[in-house]
């Protein structure tokens, strides 16, 4: 299992020159865990702090071949007109999704992405080609405002593409010499979920658990995304299966992992096929991703 | 179980009842046991002018709607089209819903929070007694002047609360937008250990759990379904528990039962999940603190 704890991991000012997204703005933000699983699954979890003004973070309509989950610690964060995601609540874009445009000024955040083989590009054999192909990209058009132009090779027309979506493309072409297709939506928006609306039930004694949903973004008897809330109180436990990889995170002090009490804001990645325990010294509220499987 | 034909029933224009919408017409399916927090209201409309409307509003129930032909607006929330499915949390605020000509089936039912859900009789019954009390305008029931209680109210939550004789009470809604699905949009999947069944899991939806479903059948294949929901044939022929079905047929399940759908055709349909009992509070959500006293409520 990894653990991150907030305090102890470093903030970047978002850098347009190294975004993968190539989107304007000055978001401060810290980059807490990531994988890319043996099953294909690619992931990573950041936390951002929204800048007003020209450091806000702004993006177009657009869409994307993997899953995001977004999460509000404080303020509220806009992800479309007149959308937002409050304090301590969370919002579900499925893929390909459209949505936006959203001007992220405020607030702070986790954004969680994921994918499988290729949906979601970040590290592993991404982080390989991922320089060459900007260099390719900038050489044959302009970003813009989160928007990449160039002329099609077929046409002689102008074209625009979202500037992340130009960028994958680019790079799933130069790893697999195929075309990168965002499919079809399912679910034609962002979710936005009231975890305070739902209630808790006792799965065990000291531990309740609210099932937020189970979204089914591919197709397979285990192939959702689980989103719950755990409370745990002092000394009853909670287990990460064998059977998925999950990610958690909570506010609350006096999360204990193996033999260490942890802080406010930890953030935990228990990758499939490890088990792990965490329990707490006090009442402690748990957010649980349970990522996709797709075998 | 029970089972139902579509195209058995009767069509009755669609009384009013407090919303637009006079060339509507409508058949109702099936409905539950009103004295139970699960009652449901289980009905097809079919607006051929596309003159439906409701303003933006928000009910102290839960609804599935499948629409089976042509577009249906729900104003800044959304627009389902043909072939798509809708979950409306109870709590959640949603449309305004104008018209475009379209035929949806459309389940309501009494969510988790346990609000429970209005039966016909009652609604309509109530609804003729406020005619006495006000005029219903654009969803709206606006109160005459001499008759205690709001000026002017959503026609539902006026019905409503005539009938229970309080102030409504929402909750808090789980999901605050409707959910918009397009089964188009989901890869089939096999059904392990069913040969010849492929399905579509499109949501696990709230605290109760509600499954939303697409199911597709050989001919020949035999497909075991369970738990409270309702599934409805929009293609094919065959055979559920003893019974003929074909398209427009919808199934009833309670709870712990099953039935076994035996394919004559290539058959096509679509599961709404149901709360069971253990899922719904006992406690329905506190009155709106805005809300007139009790004894405001007057009756016909």
């Amino acid at each position: 299992m990894d653990v991150v704890v907030a305090r102890e991991v470093t903030t970047q000012a978002q850098d347009k020159s190294a975004d993968s997204s190539l989107r304007p703005g000055g978001v401060l933000r810290q980059m807490l865990l990531s994988d890319n699983a043996p099953d294909g699954l690619s992931f990573k979890l950041f936390r951002s702090r929204y800048q007003p003004g020209k450091k806000a973070f702004t993006s177009p309509r657009h869409h994307h071949a993997f899953q995001q989950l977004r999460w509000t610690e404080s303020g509220q964060i806009n992800y479309g007109p007149g959308q937002y995601i409050s304090a301590r609540e969370m919002a579900y874009f499925p893929r390909a999704a459209y949505y936006g445009p959203q001007v992220k000024d405020t607030g702070v955040g986790l954004l969680l992405q994921l994918g499988f083989h290729g949906e979601h590009q970040y590290g592993g054999v991404w982080a390989n080609v991922r320089d060459e192909a900007i260099k390719r990209l900038k050489a044959t058009g302009t970003f813009a405002d989160g928007v990449y132009v160039d002329t099609d090779p077929d046409t002689g027309e102008r074209r625009e593409r979202d500037s992340g979506q130009a960028l994958y493309e680019e790079q799933y072409a130069a790893l697999t010499g195929k075309r990168f297709v965002v499919p079809h939506e399912g679910y034609d928006a962002p979710i936005l979920l009231h975890p305070q609306a739902f209630e808790y039930y006792q799965a065990a004694p000291g531990l309740e658990i609210k099932n937020l949903g189970c979204f089914f973004d591919h197709p397979g008897p285990d192939a959702d995304i689980r989103l719950s809330v755990v409370r745990l109180s002092p000394d009853a436990a909670y287990h990460f299966g064998l059977d998925r990889a999950q990610i958690a995170w909570t506010t609350d002090a006096g999360l204990r992992i193996e033999d260490r009490t942890y802080p406010e804001l930890t953030y935990l990645y228990s990758p499939r096929g490890e088990k792990a325990e965490i329990s707490a010294g006090s009442t402690a509220e748990v957010f649980v991703v349970e990522f996709p499987r797709l075998d | 179980m029970k089972i139902v034909h579509i195209d058995e029933l009767p069509v009755q224009s669609r009384q009013p009842r407090g919303r637009e919408g006079k060339s509507v017409k409508t058949s109702i399916i099936m409905q539950g046991d009103p004295s139970r927090l699960d009652n449901f209201n289980f009905r097809i409309l079919y607006d051929e002018a596309g003159d439906i409307y409701s303003p933006r509003h928000h009910h102290n129930f839960c609804q599935f709607y499948y629409m089976l032909d042509g577009d249906y607006d729900f104003g800044q929330t959304g627009h389902a089209k043909q072939g798509w499915l809708v979950y409306v949390p109870e709590g959640t605020y949603y449309g305004p819903q104008s018209g475009m000509p379209h035929t949806r089936i459309a389940v309501q039912f009494g969510g988790p929070s346990g609000s429970g859900f209005l039966d016909a009789r009652q609604h309509t019954q109530a609804f003729e007694e406020l005619k006495q009390l006000g005029v219903f305008e654009k969803g709206i029931f606006k109160r005459n002047t001499d008759v205690p209680g709001r000026r002017t109210q959503d026609s539902y939550e006026a019905i409503w609360e005539h009938v229970r004789q309080r102030p409504i009470g929402y909750p808090e809604p789980q999901y605050p937008n409707p959910i918009f699905m397009n089964p188009a949009g989901f890869p089939w999947e096999p059904v392990d250990g069913s040969a010849g069944i492929d399905q579509k899991v499109l949501g696990i939806l709230s605290s109760a759990h509600l499954k939303a479903a697409s199911y597709r059948l050989q001919p020949g294949a035999t497909f075991s379904a369970s738990g409270r929901g309702m599934y409805i044939v929009l293609s094919g022929t065959g055979s559920v528990t003893g019974n003929a079905y074909r398209k427009l047929s919808t199934v009833y399940l309670e709870d712990g039962e099953e039935a076994t759908f035996t394919a004559a055709e290539l058959t096509e349909m679509v599961q709404f999940g149901l709360p069971t009992l253990d899922q719904i509070s006992k406690e329905p959500p506190a009155p709106r603190i805005e809300e007139p006293s009790e004894n405001t409520y007057a009756t016909a």
